[in-house]
């Protein structure tokens, strides 16, 4: 063997390796990755999904590796999860099922008004709708991107899988980094938007509910939202199927598999998929950084809009309903009740109202499915 | 004055370099169209074709075009646009002389704002019906909880 072949078998073996393929948007990906890896494991902030998120975008911003595509028609590992998984919007709608079986909707049903709360609270989702056409997005896109505001990562990614796919990874970030910056982002608006009297406001102690009301609740709430938004029911009904195998008792072994084993298997493929979609060249352009501005901003008046709807409620009512569990409408749960309770009992020692903001809280999910539903049955 | 008589002809031959004298806003008029209204934001024109005929050819028109969303009506059937086209709309009817009119609109706001004001109402009559239905599914809960006691 001459030099000359050795120095051409090295340089072969060179070629192989990711090396010579390297770019700098690479290296912006792996600092985007390190950001949220640093959230999810030091800040703790969504570290279920932050993680697997994080660490899919690094896994997938590397050259030459065989992940998100296809080899001689064969998809790679990470392309099946997202084929199988979000693709095919399998994924949320098994979250779903575990969030349902997770879910108490007890406060709910003891106070139902709460729903109105939850309907305000997605003001947000549609002023960015707007934001988003005059910045030059289609259709299609602003209704995926308004969705963030929502605060609902599995109908975030259900919507924008459904009407604009390739803004994903995006969106699905946003909503995830900005959900478990709740506690940053809603505090100063909740400040803002009340007066001292207002946040000390007690409300009545809840009602105990009946065991028969919580059986009949995803039953009643499933027929109501498949016949007025039939386009959500695939993530409603599992999510009622799952509260229905909770509150029955007779399905112990399965509400306990949907609520734990399932949903954490569910919750890394969901993670580590949608890292997998921001692969340099898709995700370094303008559109993310558009989406993760408007998102704050979404997140903001959505909260707005929950805390101005119990201020207009309040004026019919004569029980006045504190106005800090409006900004629970947008969902996050439990998040966002966390903060309302947080920010009442700064105002009042001895007002607690977690149990009142986890109404609002539900009513988000139900109320960010139906924004999502509406805008399904805008295009399809 | 002379500056914005300049712009004016130089935008007006630009718009019309863009989109051919058969055309409004991008969208091609079926050959042989009887323009009956016209102004910056709208055109109707009718057209001497069947029904069927007009569909088709629009249909044929918009085979390849994304985000473009066709809804048969009966005797109309309606093309959206949910892109960022010049145009929003055009809509085909069947009227009932039998003449077969055309609508072109142009992409605006007021269908935009409509629509997401709508759907924001939507949302709120969504969750006024569930609370409703779970008012009165309570009550009789409720009642029916008490019979059961009181029986006891």
């Amino acid at each position: 063997m001459t030099f000359q072949e050795v120095v051409f078998m090295i340089e072969g073996i060179l070629q192989t390796t990711g090396l010579f393929s390297l770019t700098w948007k690479m290296a912006v990906m792996w600092a985007i990755s390190g950001f949220f890896l640093y959230l999810a494991i030091a800040r703790k902030y969504e570290p279920l999904l932050l993680l697997p998120i994080g660490f899919g975008i690094f896994l997938v911003n590397f050259p030459l590796v065989p992940l998100m595509g296809f080899s001689d028609g064969k998809p790679h590992l990470l392309q099946v999860f997202y084929s199988y998984g979000l693709e095919w919007e399998l994924i949320p709608c098994i979250i779903f099922l575990g969030l349902g079986a997770m879910t108490d909707f007890g406060p709910l049903i003891a106070n139902p008004k709460m729903l109105l709360v939850g309907a305000g609270a997605q003001l947000g989702v549609f002023v960015t709708f707007t934001g988003c056409v005059l910045a030059g997005f289609t259709l299609r896109e602003a209704a995926s991107v308004g969705i963030i505001g929502g605060a609902d990562g599995p109908t975030t990614i259900y919507l924008t899988q459904a009407l604009a796919p390739h803004l994903l990874g995006a969106n699905a970030l946003a909503a995830y980094s900005y959900m478990a910056m709740v506690p940053l982002i809603q505090p100063p608006i909740m400040r803002l938007m009340t007066s001292d009297s207002e946040r000390k406001i007690r409300m009545k102690q809840l009602r105990v509910v009946s065991q028969a009301e919580k059986i009949l609740y995803p039953i009643v709430a499933c027929g109501v939202i498949a016949i007025l938004v039939p386009a959500v029911i695939p993530l409603m009904g599992m999510f009622m199927l799952g509260n229905l195998m909770k509150e029955s008792g007779v399905v112990k072994r399965l509400s306990d598999t949907a609520e734990n084993a399932l949903m954490n298997i569910v919750t890394i493929f969901l993670g580590v998929s949608v890292g997998a979609t921001m692969e340099a060249e898709k995700f370094l352009s303008a559109k993310p950084l558009f989406i993760f501005t408007l998102g704050l901003l979404d997140f903001a008046v959505c909260t707005m809009g929950g805390i101005l709807t119990v201020k207009i409620m309040n004026l019919f009512l004569k029980e006045k309903i504190n106005p800090l569990i409006g900004s629970a409408g947008v969902s996050a749960v439990p998040m966002s009740a966390r903060v309302s309770q947080a920010i009442g009992l700064q105002a009042d020692r001895k007002n607690y109202l977690l149990m009142h903001a986890i109404g609002p809280n539900l009513a988000g999910v139900i109320g960010s499915a139906a924004a999502a539903g509406m805008f399904i049955a805008m295009f399809n | 004055m002379r500056k914005v008589c300049v712009i004016t002809l130089l935008f007006i031959a630009i718009t019309t370099l863009a989109y051919p004298s058969d055309a409004f806003l991008g969208v091609t008029l079926i050959p042989g169209a009887t323009i009956i209204h016209q102004d910056n934001q709208r055109l109707e024109f009718n057209v001497n074709t069947t029904y069927d005929e007009a569909v088709g050819y629009y249909r044929e028109l918009f085979k390849n075009s994304e985000h473009v969303k066709i809804t048969d009506r009966g005797s109309q059937t309606y093309i959206e646009d949910h892109s960022n086209r010049d145009w929003h709309s055009v809509s085909i009817s069947k009227l009932e002389n039998g003449q077969i009119k055309i609508v072109i609109l142009k992409d605006n706001w007021t269908w935009i704002l409509g629509t997401l004001v709508l759907r924001f109402l939507a949302v709120f009559a969504v969750l006024l019906v569930l609370y409703l239905a779970m008012t009165l599914t309570g009550v009789i809960v409720s009642r029916m909880v008490s019979t059961h006691a009181s029986n006891r």
